[in-house]
């Protein structure tokens, strides 16, 4: 034998001997498996809440003082509604906690796990923007074919277009629309990525050439008294629609109703039978394209022809709050809905009243509960109200002639519930 | 399923396919980790690192087909990045079977008998030792791994000629240490070692 072969032969064999004094652990890989699912998890969490995101069912004091902010002031805020503000479902602006739990799916099933929050997290290396730019626009910037329909199959209307852009490169690598129907909110996200083999159980079926996929995706926690720091009782397993159309994947999950097979055959026929219809062309029909201050002195009716729908606003509240101001516009949080904000001083304190047509927050949500959170749902005058308490202050919110009311101080917090409820009463007592 | 195949799933988010393709690769991977590091306790923390920096990047692998080239490039990143980390902290167990006694004298140079004796792994670890840790990484990666010249330049983004040269280098170094123990002889007929 040639020496160097030998030598090759001799350096290959004492390295083939000598690696067999390790036995690789074959159940390292699936450790890794759930150790980066768990990863992932804690690293949206981290992202989310560092980067004070504002997503929909969320910190409804961190909501509130959005929409207030933008209400008044030019739009140009960051708001994510995806499936990764669904799992965070508590953490607003400043709800920086240091664990809650999740499930996580494991080989015997779903399993709580303590996730810590670290205040030190990275950046999301995303943001999401309110879109004006049409289908076609932000096709060409996001170098794939979007299409937001205007409405889906079950009374949905678009109320919000989004694009999710990459800070690192400033590339548009998703487009969201969000839906409503007043009872349920549905998502729908665009981009290449592709999960449809990450659906599990799933269902396949065909509309004029186009394959679509059912089946369930992640699962949400179901938290004791909505507490997630308190160990899930269970999981609630969501299902979604994926398919893929004109080279991009789109992926519809719902936020409230889960989506059922029947209703994802009917969404799916109604996508491909109105490809023409976008939300581009429907989306601000009827809607204040400018919010304005009106008159102090307008009236209820004026307001009303103004806003489109019926309201209560009285001159003066208990507390010696009269209104000092008077707006109206487009629902920041949802753009396809007008609102009315009557903003009340007492010569100390400023009280803002919230009157919008869209499908707002209530105070079923999940989130990090301390022991000041004293959330419930009280009775005044006859009408359910909200009493929500987040972010070191409460709200009160009810539903009143189909259209959402909220009060909240500005500043500061009621000194009671009483203090709340006196100022509801004089609101659903008005008119 | 073919590799390319895999590699596609996985980029979905696919844990099965995950799981199949990583799992291929698996015992190499720890043994590769254990030759450069010669510590058992870190070649799986290595693996385990280099694992979850796939999973998150495999996304931005463009070529499904470069893969193992790819997975190997973070495998020897991460021994690297592990191994400069660990070299003031020097295991015990990185001098286990470094207690040099004297060789049998009736060992010749028949390579099916040395790789029999315990001697073996002393020696391998010893002549591991001598390399630098390019030199060390591109051995092990060309006679253990079985990683071609080309596969092994794209690994460490080197030339080709860079590789033959390293793994002339190391074969001159490792041709020296077995002179110098006598489990080979200098261009002289040779029975049994010095």
């Amino acid at each position: 034998m040639h020496d160097k072969e030998k030598i090759d032969d001799m350096i290959r064999g004492l390295l083939d001997k000598e690696a067999l004094n390790i036995e690789p652990r074959e159940e390292i890989i699936g450790e890794i498996g759930i150790k980066v699912k768990n990863m992932e998890q804690d690293s949206k969490l981290k992202c989310i809440v560092k980067n004070n995101i504002f997503p929909m069912k969320l910190n409804i004091r961190g909501y509130v003082a959005a929409a207030l902010l933008l209400f008044v002031m030019a739009p140009g805020f960051t708001l994510i509604f995806s499936k990764e503000a669904r799992v965070v479902a508590a953490h607003g602006i400043d709800a920086v906690k240091s664990w809650i739990y999740i499930m996580t799916k494991t080989e015997d099933g779903y399993k709580p796990v303590k996730v810590e929050l670290i205040d030190d997290a990275g950046e999301l290396d995303m943001s999401y923007d309110y879109t004006g730019l049409t289908d076609e626009e932000l096709s060409r910037e996001a170098g794939f074919n979007i299409h937001v329909p205007s409405e889906l199959w079950g009374g949905y209307k678009c109320v919000q277009k989004t694009k999710g852009v990459r800070k690192s490169d400033n590339a548009i690598v998703s487009a969201t629309a969000m839906y409503d129907n007043k009872n349920n909110t549905i998502g729908l996200r665009i981009s290449m990525d592709n999960y449809i083999n990450a659906l599990q159980n799933k269902k396949e079926f065909d509309i004029k050439g186009t394959k679509f996929y059912w089946g369930e995706a992640d699962a949400d926690s179901i938290y004791p008294n909505h507490d997630m720091r308190q160990i899930p009782v269970g999981v609630k397993i969501n299902h979604e629609l994926l398919w893929e159309y004109r080279g991009a994947f789109y992926r519809l999950y719902s936020v409230h109703e889960d989506i059922t097979y029947d209703a994802a055959q009917k969404i799916a026929e109604h996508f491909m039978n109105n490809i023409s219809n976008t939300y581009d062309k429907n989306y601000d029909a009827g809607v204040i394209r400018s919010q304005s201050h009106i008159s102090k002195d307008a009236t209820t009716a004026e307001i009303e022809n103004e806003v489109g729908f019926k309201v209560k606003v009285p001159e003066s509240l208990p507390g010696n709050f009269n209104i000092a101001y008077k707006i109206v516009g487009m629902d920041p949080m949802n753009k396809s809905c007008n609102m009315f904000k009557g903003e009340y001083n007492n010569g100390e304190k400023t009280l803002n009243l919230i009157i919008t047509e869209a499908n707002w927050p209530v105070m079923e949500y999940d989130r990090v509960k301390d022991a000041k959170d004293d959330s419930r749902i009280i009775e005044v005058e006859g009408v359910e109200c909200h009493w929500t308490y987040s972010d070191g202050s409460h709200v009160l919110g009810w539903m009143d002639n189909d259209v959402y009311y909220l009060i909240g101080y500005e500043k500061g917090d009621f000194g009671s519930i009483d203090e709340a409820v006196a100022i509801a009463k004089s609101i659903i007592g008005n008119g | 399923m073919d590799e390319i195949g895999l590699v596609i799933k996985c980029q979905q988010g696919d844990m099965e396919a995950y799981e199949a393709l990583f799992g291929s690769y698996f015992s190499k991977a720890v043994r590769y980790a254990f030759l450069i590091t010669g510590r058992s306790d870190l070649a799986e923390d290595i693996v385990q690192e280099a694992l979850i920096e796939c999973y998150k990047d495999i996304k931005s692998l463009r070529s499904p087909e470069k893969f193992k080239s790819w997975f190997y490039r973070i495998l020897v990143r991460t021994s690297w990045r592990v191994k400069a980390k660990e070299t003031r902290n020097v295991s015990m167990e990185e001098f286990n079977g470094c207690e040099y006694s004297c060789l049998n004298s009736n060992l010749d140079d028949d390579f099916d008998r040395l790789v029999e004796t315990r001697e073996s792994s002393r020696l391998i670890k010893d002549v591991l030792q001598k390399l630098s840790l390019p030199l060390r990484t591109t051995v092990v990666l060309h006679y253990y791994n079985d990683l071609s010249i080309k596969e092994i330049s794209q690994v460490l983004k080197c030339f080709q000629g860079t590789v033959k040269s390293r793994l002339h280098n190391a074969r001159k170094i490792i041709h020296k240490e077995l002179v110098k123990e006598g489990y080979v002889c200098d261009g002289k007929e040779c029975g049994t070692n010095a």
